[in-house]
């Protein structure tokens, strides 16, 4: 397919377009119009008179939904027979009023449920059937076999990947303005990638740059809760479930316990790491970063499980989920950004100390933004 | 949740200094046992379950009490009765009702009466029998016992039986009651694993080796090795490990709870094996 399709939000466009559809079709000397019916109580989308060149016109109930799925179909239904039969004998015409259900696109499967029962359809793309005995007409014909408004039509890229966690990791612990190049040096990314991400989020309004400008305004929040869409905690890092049979309590103190010069990397995120700034209750489960999990479960004394976990460890996805790590007393916490898109995305009521993590970092600004 | 629960903690624990007041002259032979043990042992355990008890209970070692004053007497002149409903000997109240319950280890208990401890000229009605006792009197020490109340600055020093000794008795307990679930308390399962939480694996496993070994305590501390592989390191899906996770729910994490009692049950019995020869074989 060619330019994306015309965007028709509006219900009112989605038939327009429609009607055309099927008034192309009409044989010569037949008229589709929009009519006015006077209605008791529930009022249709809309209602159309099919004319005919000699003879009695009939009507149409319609309704019109943007996009429609087959599980709608038997509400939509029952909807405009209900309809039908609030309209009175005097305006019901020689051989209805019958149902029309018109929408941007119609799948195959709702064609095919809406045929068995007679009930006349048309999309925008196309896609319609009139089937009527008295004035006898036949009208069938298949447009778009994909939804033209899915997938390629939908705004261009994501936020995956490890460029990506650098730079929204820089933007919203680094308070602005600066220029893309500096914002190179201070995530950490490479040039290209970091100028298609700042490309991608302007484009997002999530943060203000004007053309070839430097970076005046980030909306770090939203930025957040935009990148957790496509972060996971569980699903972007490599987690495995470990007991700590003693509670977390003895997780803190054996980590305050490894000195600064242990061979390999960790640091505390989710609720535990939350703590340190904003307490919201007792944690129930430690989320910790460890480039060696294995390692890390030896030295804290904690045991496999394959449920009734009680701490994560993940074997990060990047690496920069140690950048602007604190060890405020005496443990490895990572910078709160992280701690609250790893919550945002962590397991249980995670998503809700998130939410509150983010409220402590808009109230406490200074306390953590660079 | 504060309140009720923590009211009933501290007449618990008024009560208990009341009834070690009266019993001051037979400190040396008065032990102090149960729930209120455990916690004097495990003050702020990292466990979601509050401390609850209302009991006090007492175990008494009858090798070396004084014929004076009498028990019966001390208690009743102190204001605590026995409790005519359960008409269990040992089973004291104090005025407003809270529980004291004396006993003495079955293995000391003297007579061949099913319940009471026979130890002339003490009545026979004023101590109760019980089996899983015997480890606290070889294991305890010296504590101060402070009030839990603002309004009391009473502490006495009383002998509290040790983490290892509590533990044979709970076990022993929950064994007992095996048999009729209904007297199961979910709650003695979670006093095991408050234990098994704040108490060091090495510092219990010592201490159980030495009771293993001892000529009064040796047997019922085999059998708590028993039932501690039962009840609890046989994993997660065990009778007392199912209590603790039981214990647990809506204010904890049950399945961690039960996982966790039972891998310190594990590493317990595994401690104790692995002690030098000479000492006891554990059965299983």
């Amino acid at each position: 397919m060619g330019a994306p399709p015309a965007p028709l939000v509006r219900e009112l466009d989605v038939l327009t377009v429609a009607l055309m559809q099927i008034r192309r079709r009409l044989p010569e000397g037949w008229r589709l119009d929009l009519s006015e019916v006077p209605v008791d109580r529930r009022r249709p989308d809309a209602v159309l008179s099919l004319v005919p060149p000699t003879g009695s016109a009939v009507t149409f109930i319609v309704e019109v939904k943007r996009s429609m799925v087959r599980r709608d179909l038997p509400a939509v239904l029952e909807q405009l027979e209900g309809q039908i039969a609030a309209i009175s004998p005097a305006h019901r015409g020689a051989a209805g009023p019958l149902p029309f259900v018109v929408s941007r696109y119609l799948a195959e499967p709702l064609r095919e449920w809406l045929a068995e029962r007679g009930v006349a359809y048309a999309d925008a793309t196309g896609n319609l059937r009139l089937a009527l005995n008295r004035p006898a007409l036949f009208l069938r014909d298949v447009g778009a076999t994909k939804d033209p408004w899915r997938g390629p039509g939908r705004p261009k890229g994501n936020l995956t990947g490890e460029p990506v966690a650098r730079v929204v990791r820089a933007l919203v612990d680094f308070a602005p303005p600066y220029s893309v190049p500096r914002l190179v040096d201070l995530a950490g990314a490479s040039t290209g990638p970091t100028y298609r991400v700042v490309d991608f989020l302007n484009e997002q309004s999530l943060l203000t740059r004007p053309e070839r400008g430097a970076i005046e305004q980030v909306r770090w929040r939203e930025l957040l809760q935009r990148w957790s869409q496509d972060y996971g905690f569980l699903r972007t890092n490599a987690v495995t479930g470990w007991l700590a049979p003693r509670g977390l309590p003895t997780v803190t103190k054996a980590l305050t316990d490894l000195s600064a010069a242990q061979p390999s990397r960790y640091a505390v995120t989710g609720s535990l790491a939350a703590q340190t700034w904003a307490p919201y209750a007792p944690a129930r489960a430690a989320m910790i970063y460890s480039d060696d999990p294995p390692w890390l479960a030896d030295r804290l004394d904690l045991r496999p499980v394959d449920s009734g976990a009680n701490v994560l460890l993940a074997a990060p996805a990047y690496d920069v989920v140690y950048d602007r790590a604190s060890a405020p007393n005496g443990v490895q916490v990572v910078a709160p950004s992280q701690a609250a898109v790893d919550l945002m995305t962590g397991p249980g009521r995670n998503p809700a100390e998130g939410e509150a993590l983010l409220d402590w970092m808009e109230a406490n600004i200074d306390a953590w933004r660079r | 949740m504060p309140g009720d629960g923590d009211d009933l903690l501290v007449r618990a624990r008024s009560v208990l200094l009341d009834a070690l007041n009266a019993l001051a002259e037979h400190r040396d032979s008065i032990i102090v046992i149960g729930a209120q043990a455990i916690y004097l042992h495990t003050g702020a355990a990292p466990v979601a379950v509050a401390e609850a008890t209302k009991d006090s209970d007492l175990a008494v070692d009858v090798r070396a009490l004084r014929e004076d004053p009498l028990i019966d007497a001390a208690m009743e002149q102190a204001g605590f009765f026995l409790d005519p409903i359960s008409g269990q000997p040992g089973a004291w109240m104090s005025p407003d009702g809270i529980p004291v319950d004396l006993m003495v280890p079955e293995a000391i208990a003297g007579g061949s009466s099913r319940r009471s401890a026979i130890h002339p000229p003490h009545d026979k009605r004023s101590m109760r029998r019980a089996v899983g006792l015997e480890a606290a009197v070889i294991d305890n020490v010296e504590m101060q016992v402070p009030s839990l109340s603002p309004d009391d600055q009473r502490s006495l020093t009383a002998k509290v039986a040790g983490p290892a000794a509590l533990l044979v008795a709970k076990l022993h307990k929950i064994a007992e009651r095996r048999e009729t679930p209904n007297r199961l308390l979910d709650k003695d399962a979670h006093d095991i694993y408050r234990l098994l939480v704040t108490i060091g694996t090495e510092q219990l496993a010592d201490v159980l080796v030495r009771l293993l070994s001892d000529d009064l305590a040796g047997d019922v501390t085999t059998q708590a090795m028993a039932y501690l592989q039962e009840l609890f390191a046989d994993g997660p899906d065990a009778l007392g490990a199912q209590m603790v996770a039981r214990a647990e729910e809506g204010v904890g994490d049950p399945e961690v709870a039960a996982r966790s009692s039972a891998v310190l049950s594990a590493d317990l019995l595994t401690a104790v094996r692995i002690q030098p020869p000479g000492t006891r074989t554990v059965i299983r």
